[in-house]
């Protein structure tokens, strides 16, 4: 599947295993291609993005999710409009289990580092996009559109700092 | 929504409380990335409580091969 990557988005696939690795997180996950991809200031997501989202507020914005079950603000919008309240259903759970046992998989740094179910699909994803431009080379902004086409945690990280999919395909249109 | 001009498919959102159905769907695919994310937690601490799969594959009322499947490699 990489060899139809740029060189650029090898490297933002290079440095999410990194970013996997050095969290000790058991898979890459999305939240690994993020940081990757907005980890040059003026990287060709942060460009496409119009500079207003930094490496800094997907972090938080990670961090909040995180805590709440891998909930987005976007997505805790949407579950509050069908009455569900995600902060009390994951303190709820939280009660019954030892602190931390949401945050996901942990393990020591192994050889093997697979990607997540959700971060495949995000690549699969950006591949569509190659195809749907009738391209060949799949590069940063394809990855940034797989992720945001996603729709999960990614998606809603970033949409609840401004991007949203509709905007980044009519800027490079 | 246009009332005297409604097809099938409109009257089948309207059924579901006249929203965009964007929002529902969103919501649901929400409520289902949440779900396995607490399905995930539960059974790993059933596991660290020494849990068989059986036993966890019989309170989540799924096959115990479908749980070993799903739980039994950390993925998400």
């Amino acid at each position: 599947m990489f060899e139809r990557f740029t060189e650029p988005a090898r490297r933002v696939v290079k440095l999410a295993v990194a970013e996997s690795q050095e969290a000790g997180d058991a898979l890459v996950d999305e939240e690994h291609l993020v940081y990757a991809l907005f980890g040059e200031p003026d990287g060709e997501a942060a460009r496409l993005c119009g500079g207003e989202v930094t490496l800094a507020r997907i972090k938080a914005a990670f961090r909040t999710a995180r805590r709440r079950g891998g909930m987005s603000d976007a997505d805790a919008a949407a579950l509050a409009g069908l009455g569900i309240d995600v902060d009390e259903v994951v303190a709820g759970f939280q009660a019954g289990l030892p602190p931390e046992a949401l945050d996901g998989p942990r393990k020591p740094p192994g050889r093997h580092r697979p990607f997540s179910k959700h971060a495949k699909r995000a690549l699969s994803l950006a591949l569509q996009e190659v195809v749907s431009r009738r391209e060949r080379a799949l590069g940063e902004r394809d990855l940034l559109l797989g992720l945001l086409r996603n729709q999960a945690l990614a998606a809603g990280v970033l949409e609840g700092l401004g991007v949203r999919y509709d905007d980044v395909r009519a800027r490079l249109s | 929504m246009y009332v005297d001009s409604m097809t099938e498919a409109t009257d089948l959102a309207a059924g579901a409380g006249d929203t965009d159905p964007k929002v529902g769907l969103r919501a649901v695919a929400a409520l289902r990335r949440l779900l396995e994310h607490l399905e995930t937690a539960q059974v790993r601490n059933a596991r660290e409580h020494g849990w068989a799969w059986q036993q966890i594959a019989d309170e989540l009322g799924v096959s115990r091969q479908a749980a070993h499947k799903k739980h039994g490699k950390e993925r998400h």
